[in-house]
């Protein structure tokens, strides 16, 4: 709820200016066929995942530039993420973690010093029927936002 | 049979990993402030990629500073153009390199040059530095379908720090006001509104206390903020389980947080507030 005070945030050691963020795995689609429509959960293996630590914990923000489509030599393929396509945890287990919509801003609660805070997106993938041949491209964008 | 397992467990590996391919980006960026004053008009930014593979890291800098929003929520407020009340150093820092490439398992340094206007007042001036970090291509598709559709995303991670740049001696300092709190079924919602005093942001903490009648603390909280202008922010106690009747809500703020070290802060008197609060 909004900006939380705990008192666990006094655990934090003074002096500890460092961030951290790492992109530990991309999203995965697997087979993609034309005319039809793949979707990789966010909860799956095949989402993409982050991890955020350091004093981005103490209040800061993230959000997600997403794509709408993916491009090529063909028509663009659209890419689509839905309201609940975003998960974050504070441990590294999808199932237990909270839902969030990848299209807003983010707060990150205050954790405790060592804390992550875990990442996951999913997406879909809508390529038309008879899709031209080739690589098609786009970019995702996590921007992590301190708030000093 | 137990070469064959062996041979099977090393395929099911190899397939895992083609389907699963691990990107292993991770930058790690000291310190979240960077404070670099008119003597040296230079600063550092230190970068770690502490994961497997090299990374393509960018830098650049744009104005922006922390606001909240109507339930009480901080953010970062972004300008794409800067109106000239805005005390914003943003054009004025060059970073050197601008685009580097740092290895899997190392480091780089990241000189910061700042080239203020040379009649520039004394004061404190503010920047964001965003630090964009792009990893290698991945390839989606573990096994194309027949019509060879090939489908590729870029991941990119953008870490943004705060940045001052300060002439003389600038001051900081912050007023409080309007303390309210509202009971909720186990939490103690509060909202305060922090008005910067001085010529520099107060970039510092929150303290929140609740105290029984006997004086003891049965709640208290630490909140890291900026003040640039205003800040409303909300905060919350937990109130679980405590014996119903009057208690002091006081708020403080100290110009120290937990993740800054204190030779970036500048420093101010504290400040306090106190209200009167009933838990049902």
């Amino acid at each position: 709820m909004l900006a939380v005070l705990a008192a666990w945030a006094l655990l934090i050691p003074a002096g500890k200016a460092v961030a951290q963020v790492s992109t530990l795995r991309n999203l995965v689609f697997g087979t993609i066929t034309s005319g039809t429509t793949t979707s990789v959960n966010k909860t799956s293996v095949n989402a993409a995942q982050w991890s955020i630590s350091g004093g981005f914990l103490l209040g800061g923000t993230f959000q997600f530039t997403l794509p709408l489509a993916l491009t090529g030599p063909g028509t663009p393929i659209p890419i689509t993420f839905s309201t609940s396509d975003g998960l974050r945890n504070t441990t590294n287990n999808p199932a237990s973690g909270t839902t969030f919509n990848p299209q807003t801003v983010q707060t990150i609660p205050i954790a405790p010093f060592g804390t992550t805070l875990y990442v996951w997106l999913g997406a879909s993938v809508s390529p038309p029927t008879n899709q031209t041949p080739g690589n098609y491209t786009g970019t995702v964008v996590l921007t992590v936002t301190g708030m000093q | 049979m137990k070469q064959s397992r062996g041979a099977l467990a090393a395929i099911l590996i190899v397939a895992a990993q083609g389907s699963q391919p691990l990107v292993a980006q991770s930058l790690m960026v000291a310190s979240t402030a960077v404070a670099v004053d008119d003597r040296t008009r230079t600063g550092a930014l230190t970068l770690i990629n502490d994961g497997i593979t090299s990374s393509e890291v960018s830098i650049s800098t744009f104005c922006g500073y922390p606001v909240t929003d109507s339930i009480g929520r901080m953010y970062l407020r972004t300008f794409d153009t800067v109106d000239d009340t805005m005390p914003c150093a943003a054009k004025w820092i060059q970073s050197f390199p601008r685009r580097l490439r740092i290895e899997g398992k190392s480091r780089a340094t990241v000189r910061l040059l700042v080239t203020p206007p040379a009649d520039l007042p004394a004061g404190e001036y503010w920047s964001r530095i965003m630090v964009t970090a792009k990893g290698g291509e991945v390839t989606l598709t573990g096994l194309p379908d027949s019509a060879r559709i090939k489908a590729t995303l870029a991941l990119e991670v953008r870490s943004v720090l705060s940045f001052y740049y300060r002439k003389g001696t600038p001051e900081t300092g912050v007023l409080l006001e309007a303390l309210r709190a509202s009971v909720r079924p186990d939490s103690l919602v509060g909202r305060v509104r922090l008005t910067r005093q001085g010529n520099a942001a107060f970039v510092g903490s929150l303290k929140a206390s609740l105290r029984d009648p006997g004086g003891k603390i049965r709640a208290e909280g630490l909140l890291p903020l900026g003040v640039y202008y205003t800040l409303e922010p909300s905060f919350s106690l937990p109130v679980q389980g405590l014996p119903s009747g009057q208690y002091q809500l006081a708020v403080e703020a100290v110009s120290s947080r937990p993740d800054l070290p204190p030779e970036i802060l500048l420093q101010a008197l504290p400040v306090r507030q106190t209200i009167q609060v009933t838990l049902p």
